[in-house]
């Protein structure tokens, strides 16, 4: 299936160190032009299978493909383009997101913050009115 | 993509906008298949070509089809004529010692 394969590509792209957005796009711009090519080959008599064959072959290796793309530095990320001082800059680079983190993660799951907030408000106010109750239970016996 | 390829495409992008597939079948067209790439290939040097400021890329809906145009910008034009200057140094080199060997 094309799909899985031009899937399997954006992962061995970026296992390979390629930036995610030019793996992504790389790999759907590949099945745009597998799509080009199997109309093509279907337009010249060819049945499915072996139209998605020869697409597949004029596209060549996904190890080629792969290849290509890695020797480009200017298409790998950061850590992939400068691994020592990605290693070395990771340490202090975390204590400094350390106090950010919460934060960053807070507004990220706000609803569900929310949520957690409202359903705590909910149940505080449910306990004290039920102590309030008894209490006034109690006083008036 | 230093040399060959790359002087191919950016030549082709200089005429009009083309995306990937375009711009394979047109080298084949225009070399005669005397060059072939293999037609993966060329969207990590598209994608290069872009990064380094010679092309510039949008997406565009053509024939219900969405497809990634690249065009070529000012830097690639200077890029274009650079390459074409180096082609012809070395296409003349080649020939001299072409010709020098053939004498002997």
């Amino acid at each position: 299936m094309p799909e899985e394969r031009f899937a399997a590509l954006r992962r061995q792209l970026q296992q390979a160190g390629v930036a995610r957005r030019h793996a992504d796009r790389i790999s759907t711009e590949l099945s745009e032009h597998f799509e080009d090519l199997r109309t093509e080959a279907e337009a010249d008599g060819r049945s499915g299978p072996a139209a998605a064959r020869f697409a597949n072959r004029c596209l060549g290796s996904d190890l080629d493909i792969v290849a290509a793309t890695a020797a480009r530095p200017e298409l790998l990320c950061f850590s992939a383009r400068y691994p020592f001082l990605y290693r070395a800059s990771r340490p202090a680079v975390l204590l400094l997101m350390a106090p950010v983190m919460p934060v960053v993660n807070a507004l990220e799951h706000s609803a569900v913050l929310s949520r957690w907030f409202y359903a705590t408000l909910l149940g505080g106010t449910f306990t004290a009115t039920m102590l309030f109750l008894l209490q006034l239970t109690i006083m008036i016996h | 993509m230093t040399g060959v390829p790359e002087l191919l495409v950016l030549r082709l992008l200089a005429g009009q906008e083309m995306y990937g597939y375009e711009i394979v079948k047109r080298i084949r067209l225009v070399t005669e298949e005397a060059i072939k790439i293999g037609e993966g290939v060329i969207y990590p040097a598209l994608h290069a070509l872009e990064r380094s400021g010679s092309l510039k890329s949008s997406r565009k809906t053509v024939d219900g089809r969405e497809r990634v145009y690249y065009a070529l910008t000012k830097k690639g034009s200077e890029r274009l004529q650079r390459l074409t200057a180096d082609w012809d140094r070395i296409q003349n080199g080649i020939n001299a010692a072409i010709g020098v060997a053939g004498d002997a």
